[in-house]
């Protein structure tokens, strides 16, 4: 399981689109979700809301189970209605791992990205202790044999653990 | 993204089992399958070189995701389990099974992506040691190579 986690508070991420910006978040059901709900459904409704209460224009809310997969995209894309509800949008906010990010870069080139997440290594949902960081891409850590809860990690890295809230 | 893995040397692996040995073998079928070192077909490839040495395999169990450590509630292992999965589906295995005798058959690179055209994964950012691999596409060996 991809470990990413948030670089952006609410405010910094509202504080960085500028006022005519019409945003497409889009969001992965499968890693991202299950880092502290970085990502997932629930996490990107939460996201839209806080946006649209606060008058930003939210042109989309999409979620795929992985957006790593560019063929998942791609499908996703060859709808007619959502490709023209894309084509409108001018930012995306991936709630996604640095890979889905990309995917998303690649496949609508026009759109700006606005990147909220630090993918920071590989991990496992444990039964007992959450999500746990086990491999690390980043070199500011030492991480015993049996990993660090991500929760734990975030706080000695600097970043930020769960959805975005107020 | 799916993490990258490639088959350990069997030296440091299967070769520490021995005819009469009874093993299960738990096999990953997410980033592993896609990288060739997990998934049912080279699980079925490594049952059938097992028991050409004499090992017995006593159960193959395929697991959509080790790195969800709920999902290994539901296999029913018996003598050693033979792991084919990364770094993290270890750990999750060694916490889930805390008394078992855990063989890991892979080696964990890095991350990477998927090219389903090409039916392989390439990785992309690697963990320390395995820079040189980058842009190096998985799996790199054949059924046949195995093991």
């Amino acid at each position: 399981m991809i470990m990413t986690l948030r670089t952006l508070d609410y405010d910094a991420l509202r504080a960085s689109l500028p006022p005519d910006a019409k945003v497409l978040i889009w969001s992965c059901n499968t890693c991202a979700r299950i880092c502290g709900a970085f990502g997932g459904r629930e996490s990107a409704a939460t996201l839209e809301a806080l946006l649209m209460e606060d008058g930003v224009t939210v042109a989309g809310n999409e979620t795929l189970t992985a957006s790593c997969f560019i063929g998942a995209v791609r499908k996703r894309l060859a709808d007619d209605e959502f490709k023209k509800m894309v084509l409108e949008a001018t930012h995306v906010v991936p709630l996604t791992c640095r890979s889905g990010a990309l995917v998303l870069l690649d496949e609508m080139p026009h759109l700006e990205l606005v990147e909220t997440g630090k993918t920071i290594g590989l991990g496992y949902l444990s039964e007992s202790r959450g999500p746990v960081l086990t491999d690390l891409l980043v070199k500011e850590l030492e991480l015993p044999p049996d990993g660090i809860p991500l929760e734990q990690a975030a706080e000695a890295l600097g970043l930020l653990y769960g959805p975005f809230k107020r | 993204m799916v993490s990258i893995t490639r088959r350990a040397p069997a030296s440091r692996t299967i070769d520490r089992l021995e005819t009469g040995d009874v093993v299960t073998i738990v096999a990953c079928n997410s980033c592993a399958h896609y990288c060739g070192t997990g998934g049912r077909l080279a699980m079925d490839h490594l049952a059938f070189h097992l028991q050409e040495k004499g090992v017995t395999v006593a159960r193959k169990e395929v697991v959509t995701k080790v790195c969800i450590q709920e999902q290994l509630r539901r296999c029913k292992c018996e003598g050693t389990i033979v792991l084919m999965a990364c770094s993290s589906g270890l750990v999750s295995a060694r916490e889930a099974w805390p008394e078992a005798d855990i063989i890991h058959t892979n080696e964990t690179l890095g991350l990477g992506s998927y090219d389903f055209e090409r039916r392989s994964a390439i990785l992309l950012l690697p963990f320390p040691g395995h820079e040189d691999l980058v842009g190096e596409r998985f799996p790199n060996q054949t059924l046949e190579d195995w093991p």
